[in-house]
């Protein structure tokens, strides 16, 4: 019987702990709807990290139109290592509401990429702009103001 | 005899001098530069390759030539590069000997030599019984016989290394002050080394995505003006391919769709093998909400990077996957990109379908850029 009661003490550890773990697992794991919560920041995939290479390539390139159309853009970054993929949900929560004003839809929800490019950001939401073999993804300063939009593949 | 009075009204004082561009010889010449030095009193070339001849490839032999002759001489596709005397115009005194240098990236058959001479405000026909004595790529080959053709003084002869031959001819007039030299040469359809792909390997194919190119003014500043044109490739019963435009009245400088045009087969029995169409931007050059008016909104600017992801955005793939045939795409930058149908995402980059090709127009060849 004394057995029978730690088990059944132990099972319902188990449980309470199994329960515990997914309530607080919850928020990160499921909407109340049941599907995946979605988090600002889009998270890295192969077009995000082909479009790494592609900026990190655009950083110093040997290609005189390509160093034409940089400047043009206005890139700020001064070493290779400051082109990356943005994953900080505050970041992306800000690039969001930057690029409602730049389209021009304010409160909209998305989720979107964002690459840092030295101070700069590039922020994409690729559920815009797909009638077009181009990516859009619009440059914005560390104060999230708009300075030139860079069309990609 | 038009074509002399075309002559001495255009130019008056005309040396076509050599194509550039690849040579079967192993002689590589860069554009509008002359195969050999200019002769002496001859001081500069002033054709653009890119305006006119074609020397290589295109341009083919056929009883309709002098159809192509006209005033300015440099978008004939017969011509290739032109010199002046450098004693200046109009009408110095003139030398009555000379020569003069042309050679053909490309199976050159035969040069036409129009000599004329100005006599008191006229330009007349220099009389048979001139002297050309011709080099081939071997050296000197000896003289010439000469025929006149055309009842004047247009000498036309066999090269006489036949096709790739490098020619230089020394030339004395017969009589009269020489005012006018003109030459050009004539081409024969030489094939390009193979391209790999059977498609491009076709000068119709591959001359349709130049024109695509062309149509769609990649060289505009005007960002309004640079619009993706396309068509479709196909494969005809006797085995040739046919490439058509087909006008997408949607087309933007950011997108094209054959399957908002109007699609006609050129005839029985044309299979569609591809489509095709062009991406006209250039790095440097701005773009705007009218150019591209999905990815740009309006009172923004932006600029295009054209030769990431093996060509072509993902858009593109997946036309190619979803009509189930190859799409090429001929970017601005000088390279075409064969998109495969059914090619993942994660592929797409990894594009060695891809070729090079000549912007000024002095090669019509596809060279891979890939193994």
């Amino acid at each position: 019987m004394a057995r029978n009661s730690q088990a059944t003490f132990v099972k319902r550890i188990g449980c309470t702990a199994v329960l515990f773990m997914a309530i607080a697992c919850a928020p990160a794991m499921a909407s109340p709807t049941g599907q995946p919560a979605l988090t600002v920041c889009r998270p890295s995939d192969d077009v995000t990290a082909r479009t790494v290479v592609d900026l990190q390539a655009l950083w110093a390139p040997s290609d005189t139109l390509l160093r034409a159309m940089r400047d043009s853009l206005s890139l700020s970054a001064t070493r290779e290592s400051d082109i990356s993929y943005v994953t900080d949900e505050r970041t992306c929560t800000n690039a969001v509401k930057a690029l409602n004003t730049y389209l021009g839809t304010p409160n909209a929800s998305r989720q979107v990429y964002v690459f840092k490019f030295g101070t700069d950001f590039l922020v994409e939401d690729p559920s815009v702009g797909q009638t077009s073999e181009y990516r859009s993804l619009p440059i914005f300063d560390k104060k999230w103001v708009y300075k030139r939009t860079y069309l990609s593949y | 005899m038009s074509r002399l009075r075309y002559a001495g009204a255009a130019i008056a004082l005309a040396i076509v001098f050599g194509c550039s561009g690849d040579s079967d010889t192993g002689v590589f010449l860069e554009p509008s530069k002359p195969a050999f030095d200019l002769p002496a009193g001859y001081d500069r070339c002033v054709a653009d390759v890119t305006e006119g001849p074609v020397c290589g490839t295109t341009a083919t032999v056929s009883p309709g030539w002098t159809s192509d002759w006209h005033p300015g001489f440099t978008t004939s596709p017969d011509i290739c590069c032109m010199a002046f005397p450098n004693e200046g115009l109009p009408f110095a005194p003139f030398p009555e000997t000379g020569s003069f240098s042309i050679s053909f990236s490309q199976g050159a058959s035969y040069i036409i030599v129009a000599l004329s001479k100005y006599e008191a405000g006229t330009f007349n026909a220099m009389p048979a019984g001139g002297t050309l004595t011709l080099y081939g790529v071997n050296g000197v080959v000896g003289t010439a016989q000469f025929e006149l053709a055309d009842g004047g003084s247009n000498w036309e002869f066999s090269t006489p290394d036949g096709a790739n031959s490098i020619i230089r001819a020394d030339f004395s007039s017969a009589g009269g002050h020489l005012v006018g030299a003109i030459h050009y040469g004539r081409t024969v359809p030489i094939p390009c080394p193979p391209s790999g792909d059977s498609l491009l390997n076709s000068p119709a194919v591959r001359q349709g995505l130049r024109d695509a190119l062309a149509a769609s003014n990649p060289s505009s500043l005007d960002p309004n003006q640079r619009i993706e044109h396309g068509g479709v490739i196909w494969r005809m019963p006797d085995g040739s391919y046919v490439a058509t435009p087909v006008v997408d009245p949607q087309a933007t400088g950011c997108t094209y769709l054959a399957s908002n045009g109007t699609i006609t087969p050129p005839g029985p029995g044309a299979i569609p093998m591809a489509s095709y169409h062009s991406h006209p931007h250039l790095p440097n050059r701005v773009q705007t909400h009218q150019s591209c008016p999905s990815q740009i909104p309006a009172g923004k600017i932006g600029y295009a990077n054209p030769d990431l992801n093996g060509g072509a955005g993902h858009a593109d793939w997946q036309v190619a996957t979803d009509q189930g045939f190859p799409s090429y795409v001929i970017a601005a930058t000088g390279t075409v990109s064969r998109l495969d149908p059914g090619t993942p995402r994660s592929a797409e980059k990894n594009n060695h379908n891809r070729w090079k090709f000549d912007l000024t127009g002095t090669s019509q060849c596809f060279t891979k850029m890939f193994p």
